[in-house]
């Protein structure tokens, strides 16, 4: 479905995307990571043929994006980041210019508009002014506008930014529909959204994609390196260096919970550092209430990977 | 086509949606009405009525043209519904020309109410209705469509080069200036021969004078047109660059 190869754009004194190549399937549901200023709003608008890169090539279903941008464009249904609109237009009006300009057959229009109207739940504010929306609305309407011309791809740059817990619930909820009939490439900076959402997980960092798997693959790469949680009570100082003194232990924190307790996280390489620390907490005869492995949520992935990629980059 | 149709009209009705439109036309009535009859009144012996018409409009333009422009691309940009409208399937050439299409198409029907000044000028005032003809005013009425369309085209280059309104009328007033005022005056004041004879040439004032006053000069046609299309080539340009 896409096809990126050696996609690199510079700007005056710097490069933003840096011989980027990926590939999408079609169906697959793509979550697109990474830190601020990491490239990936530039990379989405070179993919929708917003911006021309300065190497490279992307191809969408088959149609090169700036050899052949019409029909390049008319598989993509995108979403800018922050969402723009004509606020001075109805719902109805606005989404009927998008379909005019977007080539839907003058008798599909109607259609059309109310397929996504009801898709993305727009029906009751057809006749009301854009700019009089809330934000959770306008952001419908930006995704309504993406979908009219029924596209074979959605392109979506933060969907759910600025909005509060309980749209980006719904806008999640809406996401994961339209995931079953398209192929899908968003970024985000709210992970349990992609972990919820995505099958893959493109990580880009300083312009160059720094990993590409499944959660589930990339969860397993740091494995090995465990993080458990324990709550003991007693003097941290002590309990911190006798847990620091442990075989195997990399990094000890500790905060602290009510009266004397503590709860000290563990980073250790060995998989079975929990039988460790009980053994230990009998030996020293510590009050221990709490003691678990922590699974590692996409954030920790995350920074794993961006920490690991800028020890690299320093070392070279 | 169809898309041509749909952005033309987005771009009418987008004026007519924001009060630009209505503040637009209220100055530009005023300004016209004022002026109108001032010089009709003041300089019958020199001038004919459509000719005062035609000028005071001109004149205008110098604020009218600027205001109208400064939105298209800027506007846009800045608040980033250009890159909705350039996702599209649109081509760069079709947004540029139904967006000069549309601020084209407001501009003539702004003007359309001065018409009345003329019908009311032949039935009050017949010392100022003689030699208000049909060709003088279709005449008229055609080298303003021709010199609005030029500055229209340069305010639309000015406003895709910039993300900055204010910038974009600014750089448009100024251009806009040195035609006017170098038209107006420097043939008039200059002893140089060479500049007399450039000044005269694009001297929108004269062709306007000339036109208005039922003499068509076909070399005014081409000026304008040909400068239009090569500022509507360079808005083209500017948009595809500005990627």
């Amino acid at each position: 479905m896409i096809k990126v190869s050696n996609l690199t754009k510079q700007f005056a004194g710097h490069t933003a995307v840096d011989n980027v190549s990926f590939e999408v399937k079609r169906g697959e549901i793509i979550g697109f990571l990474g830190p601020n200023g990491a490239g990936k709003t530039t990379t989405m608008r070179m993919l929708t043929g917003f911006l021309h890169p300065t190497r490279g090539a992307v191809e969408i279903a088959g149609c090169d994006v700036f050899e052949d941008p019409m029909e390049a464009r008319r598989h993509i249904g995108y979403m800018p980041e922050s969402c723009p609109l004509y606020t001075e237009m109805r719902v109805d009006e606005y989404l009927k210019f998008r379909a005019q300009i977007k080539g839907v057959a003058r008798k599909a229009i109607r259609g059309r508009r109310d397929i996504v109207k009801e898709q993305c739940g727009l029906t009751e504010v057809g006749r009301r002014i854009i700019g009089q929306l809330s934000k959770g609305y306008r952001q419908r309407v930006g995704l309504a506008d993406s979908l009219l011309h029924d596209p074979d791809l959605l392109i979506l740059d933060e969907p759910t930014a600025g909005l509060d817990p309980n749209q980006i619930r719904e806008v999640r909820e809406l996401i994961r529909q339209l995931a079953e009939r398209h192929t899908l490439l968003l970024s985000t900076h709210i992970l349990p959204e992609v972990e919820m959402t995505c099958r893959r997980i493109l990580i880009i960092n300083k312009g160059k994609i720094v990993a590409s798997d499944s959660p589930e693959s990339l969860q397993k790469r740091l494995e090995g390196d465990v993080l458990i949680s324990a709550e003991i009570a007693g003097d941290p100082g002590v309990i911190e260096a006798t847990l620091k003194s442990l075989d195997a232990v990399d990094v000890v924190s500790h905060e602290p919970l009510n009266n004397e307790w503590n709860r000290y996280r563990v980073d250790s390489s060995d998989p079975d550092i929990r039988t460790q620390v009980f053994e230990c907490a009998v030996s020293k005869g510590w009050k221990l209430r709490e003691l678990h492995l922590e699974s590692r949520s996409l954030e920790d992935i995350f920074v794993t990977i961006i920490r690991e990629d800028k020890a690299a980059g320093a070392k070279s | 086509m169809r898309t041509f149709f749909a952005l033309w009209r987005r771009e009418l009705s987008a004026m007519f949606l924001s009060p630009i439109a209505y503040v637009m036309l209220m100055f530009f009535l005023l300004v016209t009405g004022c002026g109108y009859y001032w010089l009709v009144k003041e300089n019958l012996e020199v001038m004919r009525s459509v000719q005062g018409l035609m000028v005071v409009i001109w004149a205008s333009m110098l604020i009218v043209v600027p205001v109208l422009t400064m939105r298209t691309f800027a506007e846009e940009r800045k608040n980033g519904t250009f890159e909705t409208m350039m996702t599209a399937p649109v081509t760069d050439g079709t947004v540029v020309t139904a967006k000069f299409a549309g601020v084209l198409t407001f501009f003539i029907l702004m003007c359309l109410p001065t018409l009345l000044y003329l019908v009311i000028t032949s039935k009050l005032a017949p010392a100022a209705a003689h030699l208000i003809e049909p060709e003088s005013i279709a005449n008229g009425y055609l080298m303003v469509c021709l010199i609005a369309s030029a500055f229209i085209a340069l305010g639309m280059l000015a406003s895709a080069l910039t993300s900055n309104q204010i910038i974009a009328a600014i750089s448009t007033f100024s251009v806009m200036s040195i035609f006017f005022f170098g038209g107006l005056f420097e043939p008039h004041l200059s002893k140089n021969p060479i500049v007399r004879e450039v000044g005269g040439y694009l001297s929108s004032a004269l062709h306007l004078m000339e036109s208005s006053r039922g003499v068509f000069d076909s070399r005014s046609l081409v000026l304008y047109l040909s400068t239009t299309i090569f500022f509507l080539f360079a808005t083209i340009k500017a948009v595809e660059a500005r990627r």
